[in-house]
């Protein structure tokens, strides 16, 4: 927490002159996402009466919608919340102080949710990590097959690690559970995943998948979500842990009907019924394919550029961010600086262990090729300006990449729909 | 053909119709769309299952609805337009602006020099957040029944295994401060760690002073920590955190403060942050400890809601340009109009005690055999207003009128009236003229003037 504030009051500290910015905003940290104007306007409207049966037909279509996301017939839970919220509502309804669960250090947010589950009292065992991976399955079979007491409640793993860009393989994870037959509980945060990367939640056989709302929901921050399993609420049942904001059976009684058991973020549910119309016009299929291939062509101007993208494991190459290393002796926090007040785009800032280290490119949610085109212009420009030795031309190769791409594959919104 | 245009009578039953919320308005009749887009919301006049088997009948509404319950309350055009903006950076400098605006705006509105934790939550949240800094399984608490909301914050006091004593209500007055007396000192061993009071009791329009309660504890010595509900309080009625020695008061966005639900508020005296540190019962995501810190620097330990951030800038901005002492003094004039009316109908309020009627909302007894709730359905497929559902214990026997945040003179004008009308519509005895007799104390010299604003 220390480190993390520090680096929060230099910022702060360092801002002598405010800088006049004309033109749109470069939002391309890796979430909160920017707000397509279609749901900022479909949140702007009046709030109505959260017990009418006009509010019930609202949360009913969101629930519909949040399943097809998911990618679940169970229930999917919105609370009002970020998602820390969420990743203690799956912590509270499960488990209890004293069990075991098993965690793996992908990064800075996996080391957060097991600070929390820390905090609940959960006796944590923590596979280390370089930051450079995903969750290792083979690493978590091994840990699995020797707890033949089944003393390990569950398995928590971070899909998209928001701070390194590396995925970890769920549908591998799952397999690894499987395989040594371990009834652990798989609780999966989503949180900078849902809607930007194929996510199985029934096929995978997740018991728990955590997720929010301003990521590939392409929503302001204020939504939290459990989806759940039916096992999961079976061990909900039975857990004594005291709880109730987040206790999922007091959520799901009012939901069968539409409405919450207390007051639920209204604006926030037109703007989640708009984003998740925008998810299906697209097609979630094609929505993955444009994460992946923006990802692609942001990793082809890194490595032309002569840096090094963080995440070492091309299969765990992340489509919703990249991050990138500096060279040595180059402060990433000056040149996300000089990069905010040249060209008005904010990066995301390594976190952690990579703080200085690192700088994040998002490109998830509501961007496209120009928008990510316009993002790897300004990271070129700030690399020069900040002095940071690089081979220009990193924006070329990402356009040829994008074309032979668009060959091969046309992209989503290119797409011909059959009317 | 424009919807305007359309030959269809207010209380026409169309079939089929097919409404969107607030916005762009799309309806059917017979089968036949107007003007030609997808229809994007089904309003329905009554829940969607009695629709089964019946065909979609609903009334079709025109201009600007009603929404007089008493939260979410209406939210201005000018904080709506402040939040319909691009996110930004929450670690960044810009967002720290933002952030450091709205924490001492939240402080001055609390009127507390203490730190006031903003989370993204509901205001039950904010009740739970309360609770789990400062108390632990076992420890005694001392609640007071006045009414539904009450009833809830005891449920998590239940959850989070506190040993609740209950002081009895009748539903009707606010929290009893002999009863609260009379614990408070016959427990001499000060095992009652918190004294918790709502201070508008949404459920029935009754207020309880904090101060009075403060008060009570000052007189018996009592070290307990004083908490109050004032979700429906703040921003409506006087509040002073640390002038009434409030130890941890609980808000939420969206009553006086007219935002949208999804903002709690925890504001916090010295004492409390204390009984905090001192105190190892689990949590995490509603721990003060850790928002006060990243507090410091602007911005939230996690991803805050950063849109209602934008909004509620505006919304303190709004109180602030009318004066808070002004917004005050309306909503005790727009509850003084209220009762005018309903006196006049002969109806009954559900708060029975002088001087404690709420100034933000009123909760009106029906007449013997007339069913609250059908009343309230007349009024909203007749008139399109919401009002109020009477909860728990006097489901269908009382309804609650809001004049709560974005209000005037005009709004309450049009509530009343459609009340009136309603009560006539439902065939509920009253008389009538109520609304003229609320229009006589808008124009008294007795209530509070309409407020001027210097002219900068």
């Amino acid at each position: 927490m220390t480190t993390e504030l520090n680096a929060i009051f230099r910022t702060l500290q360092k801002r002598e002159v405010r800088m006049q910015h004309q033109g749109r905003h470069f939002l391309q940290i890796p979430g909160p996402s920017p707000v397509p104007d279609r749901v900022l306007r479909a949140m702007d409207m009046p709030v109505i009466d959260h017990r009418s049966a006009q509010f019930a037909a609202l949360a009913q279509t969101v629930f519909r919608g949040c399943q097809k996301i998911f990618q679940t017939s169970g229930p999917v839970i919105i609370f009002p919340s970020s998602g820390t919220g969420a990743w203690e509502a799956a912590i509270v309804n499960t488990l209890s102080p004293g069990d075991k669960v098993l965690m793996i250090e992908t990064g800075h947010f996996a080391t957060l949710w097991r600070n929390m589950a820390a905090r609940w009292g959960i006796d944590v065992e923590f596979l280390p990590g370089d930051w450079r991976h995903g969750a290792d399955p083979g690493a978590i079979e091994a840990v699995l097959a020797r707890d033949t007491a089944h003393a390990i409640k569950a398995v928590m793993v971070v899909h998209n690690e928001t701070s390194t860009g590396a995925t970890s393989r769920i549908g591998d994870i799952r397999a690894a559970l499987d395989k040594t037959g371990h009834p652990a509980l798989l609780l999966v945060d989503t949180i900078s995943s849902l809607g930007s990367v194929d996510y199985r939640h029934d096929e995978w056989k997740v018991d728990v998948t955590v997720s929010c709302s301003q990521k590939g929901f392409m929503l302001p921050p204020g939504l939290g979500f459990n989806a759940i399993s039916e096992k999961a609420r079976g061990a909900a049942k039975t857990n004594k842990m005291p709880r109730s904001y987040w206790d999922w059976e007091e959520m799901l009684k009012p939901n069968a009907n539409g409405f919450f058991p207390y007051t639920p973020a209204t604006n926030l549910l037109y703007g989640l019924r708009e984003a998740i119309a925008m998810l299906e016009e697209e097609g979630l299929e094609n929505v993955f394919v444009r994460h992946k291939q923006l990802a692609a062509a942001a990793r082809a101007a890194v490595a032309h550029w002569g840096l090094e993208v963080l995440c070492l494991n091309p299969a765990e190459y992340s489509p919703v961010l990249t991050a990138v290393l500096m060279p040595p002796g180059h402060d990433a926090d000056q040149f996300r600086k000089v990069v905010l007040e040249r060209s008005n785009m904010s990066l995301g800032s390594g976190l952690g262990k990579v703080a200085g280290k690192v700088f994040r490119i998002g490109h998830l949610g509501e961007c496209n090729e120009l928008t990510l085109l316009g993002a790897l212009s300004g990271v070129e420009m700030g690399l020069a300006a900040a002095g940071v030795p690089h081979r220009s031309g990193g924006v070329e190769v990402a356009i040829k990449t994008l074309e032979e791409k668009t060959q091969a594959n046309s992209p989503g919104h290119l797409k011909i729909v059959k009317s | 053909m424009t919807l305007a245009t359309l030959p269809v009578d207010r209380r026409t039953t169309a079939r089929a119709a097919a409404i969107s919320v607030g916005g762009p308005r799309f309806l059917c009749i017979d089968g036949k769309r107007f003007p030609e887009e997808k229809p994007l919301e089904r309003r329905y006049s009554s829940a969607p299952k009695d629709f089964a088997g019946k065909g979609l009948q609903m009334t079709v509404h025109t201009g600007r609805h009603f929404l007089q319950i008493p939260g979410p309350t209406n939210i201005p055009d000018r904080v709506l337009r402040a939040m319909d903006m691009p996110g930004l950076d929450h670690r960044g400098p810009e967002f720290a602006e933002i952030g450091f605006a709205v924490l001492s705006g939240m402080q001055r509105v609390f009127r507390t020099k203490q730190p006031v934790i903003i989370y993204p939550s509901s205001g039950t949240g904010a009740w739970e957040a309360a609770i789990v800094n400062t108390l632990q399984p076992g420890d005694r608490v001392l609640m007071c029944e006045t009414g539904q909301f009450a009833i809830l914050w005891r449920g998590i006091a239940d959850k989070f295994k506190l040993d609740v004593d209950f002081i009895p209500g009748d539903w009707r007055h606010g929290a009893d401060l002999d009863q609260i007396e009379a614990r408070l000192s016959a427990d001499k061993a000060h095992k009652i760690k918190a004294v918790c009071v709502v201070h508008n009791e949404t459920s029935t329009g009754c207020v309880s002073q904090p101060l009075d309660v403060r008060k009570v504890m000052d007189r018996v010595k009592h070290p307990a920590l004083l908490m109050v509900d004032t979700i429906s309080g703040l921003g409506s009625m006087e509040y002073e955190h640390d002038a009434w020695g409030v130890d941890i008061s609980v808000a939420g966005s969206q009553k006086g403060l007219m935002l949208p639900p999804g903002l709690g508020f925890n504001a916090v005296s010295e004492k409390a942050l204390a009984v905090a540190k001192a105190n190892p019962g689990l949590r995490s995501y509603w721990e003060w400890e850790e928002v006060i810190a990243f507090n410091k620097a602007g911005t939230f330990p996690y991803t805050p809601a950063i849109n209602l951030l934008f909004g509620l800038r505006e919304a303190i901005k709004m109180l602030e340009e009318e004066g808070l002492e002004n917004v005050f003094a309306r909503h005790k004039r727009h509850s003084e109009a209220t009762r005018a009316a309903i006196k006049v109908w002969g109806l009954e309020t559900q708060c029975q005690e002088q001087g404690a009627h709420s100034p933000s909302l009123t909760a009106v007894r029906m007449p013997e055999g007339h069913d609250a709730d059908n009343f309230r359905k007349v009024v909203l497929e007749n008139f399109d207003m919401s009002l109020g559902t009477g909860l728990n214990k006097i489901k269908g026997k009382a309804f609650r009128i809001g004049h709560i945040g974005h209000f005037n003179d005009l709004m309450l004008m049009g509530t009343l009236s459609g009340v009136e009308m309603g009560l006539d519509l439902a065939k509920v005895p009253h008389r009538s003229g109520g609304v003229l007799a609320a229009m006589e104390v808008l124009k008294g010299s007795a209530a509070a003037p309409m407020p001027k604003a210097a002219v900068a």
